[in-house]
């Protein structure tokens, strides 16, 4: 059964259905219609009911399926700070950098102080690599191009999920300090390093490349697939996703329910169901209609409010949402007739 | 080749906590959801019992000012969510600016897409003072 059939009647129908409901009963009970009241009270609290029962099942039992660990306090250790380091230039800053490493023997955070010198065009990713090469050489962290590209170098940063060579430091210093930990979205490898295998095996979910019937032809092509402006501009933005895996940790479904798939595979399934050139065509639709698909997103926005490249994953997912909605209503209207 | 070992702290419900350092409208909306549904369950119930106990049916009023306040982030989310749909991306939403400042919108009409979720859920926080003045007290 299509989950648009079970979430759209039993969630989406009663949080519009039960306030008009309510604000109709006290409309009625102010105007003297006592028994109507009644009637429209009993109605809201069915409403209700059916969402709060619907409820359950998507926030608490779905989210019972996941394994929950739970990490135990941080420890400090001090590896020196700012009062440690002479500073050499007047333009420059020592700040400390408050790195919340993960010890996988351990199994826990563990808070190390550094003094980084620092100046007005440096960025957290600056700090970290001289901190490597510098202080510590143990700390690991993953990044590749530095000029926000690749994607590798995502982190938490003074609680926010952001890349590090495109957060500049002076800018985020909070209280002369910056906060750096690990993507706790994501399972845990070392220190600031976190596993992506779950986060790709995700974005294959839903088959992100272009599907084409007429197989001669993408094989051995002969002609050019053309696309006008409106075309382009229908999934454009969502093709620029660099795979940093920030919208994935900033989400607080996934963050609760790894059942969930995502902000990014659903991003990028709507990316290739607006894509004129692709021939899967509503099937993309089917594949998400699932409650750990677009249903089970409550539309927090915090993966659009991370995303470092302007995806706006949120609003691809209400998309993809409405497409769902349009296409099953043309469906009943061509099964009527 | 060396078995990789993760560690993984997603599932538990009080992860929304992270919410809070970087989108606190993000944090209420998710946990005056999770509130909702278990006061929706108790307030059907509650009713049920107003058939036989008068008690009942005076603590279904409060508890629908319960309901009305956490209904009030749902409402506010789930309008902005159509706003954002309505407008392309543009209110409410968080879409690269060098695509959005080039989409062929009817600007002149976006402030109804920016103005309608305020001014649906100032309505309804209207009918809550209502409720509270006509029904309550």
């Amino acid at each position: 059964m299509k989950e648009s059939w079970v979430s759209l009647p039993t969630i989406y129908v009663p949080m519009v259905g039960v306030p008009i409901l309510l604000f109709a009963y006290t409309v009625s009970i102010v105007a003297g219609f006592q028994s109507i009241g009644r009637i429209l009270l009993a109605l809201s609290m069915v409403g209700l009911f059916v969402f709060g029962v619907s409820g359950f099942r998507d926030v608490y039992i779905n989210h019972w399926n996941g394994k929950r660990t739970r990490l135990r306090p941080a420890v400090t250790i001090n590896k020196g700070s700012a009062a440690d380091v002479t500073l050499p230039r007047a333009e420059a800053k020592i700040v400390n950098f408050h790195v919340n490493r993960f010890n996988p023997e351990t199994q826990r955070l563990e808070e190390s102080v550094y003094g980084v010198e620092t100046d007005s065009f440096s960025n957290v990713l600056d700090g970290l690599l001289k901190i490597k090469t510098e202080s510590d050489p143990t700390l690991s962290m993953r990044y590749s191009c530095r000029m926000g590209i690749c994607g590798s170098c995502g982190m938490v940063i003074n609680g926010k999920p952001s890349l590090a060579c495109e957060t500049n430091v002076w800018k985020n210093l909070r209280e002369d300090k910056i906060t750096v930990a690990p993507m706790l979205g994501h399972p845990l490898l070392r220190d600031l390093v976190t596993d992506f295998d779950d986060f790709f095996e995700r974005h294959l979910f839903v088959n992100p490349y272009l599907f084409r019937n007429d197989l001669v032809e993408k094989y051995h092509p002969t002609v050019q697939y053309n696309q006008t402006k409106e075309e382009l501009d229908k999934f454009l933005p969502f093709s620029d996703c660099i795979m940093c895996g920030l919208c994935l940790d900033a989400c607080p479904v996934v963050n609760t329910n790894q059942e969930f798939i995502g902000p990014q595979a659903l991003s990028q399934a709507y990316r290739y169901y607006a894509d004129s050139r692709d021939e899967a065509g509503k099937t993309r639709l089917d594949h998400v209609d699932l409650l750990k698909g677009v249903w089970d997103c409550e539309f927090a926005a915090s993966c659009s409010d991370v995303c470092p490249k302007g995806v706006d994953p949120a609003f691809a997912i209400q998309l993809l949402k409405t497409e769902i909605i349009k296409n099953d209503f043309i469906k009943r209207k061509e099964s009527k007739s | 080749m060396e078995n990789k070992t993760t560690y993984d702290v997603r599932g538990g419900q009080r992860n929304l906590k992270r919410q809070l350092s970087f989108n606190r409208e993000s944090f209420i909306h998710m946990a005056f959801y999770r509130v909702l549904i278990i006061v929706s369950i108790i307030s059907f119930f509650v009713f049920l019992l107003g058939f036989w106990f008068a008690w009942a049916s005076r603590l279904v009023d409060y508890l629908v000012v319960l309901v009305w306040i956490l209904f009030i982030p749902q409402i506010f989310a789930f309008l902005k969510g159509i706003s954002m749909v309505g407008s392309k991306g543009i209110e409410f939403g968080h879409l690269n600016e060098s695509y959005a400042s080039a989409l062929k919108v009817d600007r002149n009409i976006l402030f109804i897409y920016r103005l309608a979720p305020y001014i649906t859920t100032g309505i309804f926080v209207f009918g809550l003072g209502l409720f509270i003045l006509g029904v309550l007290l």
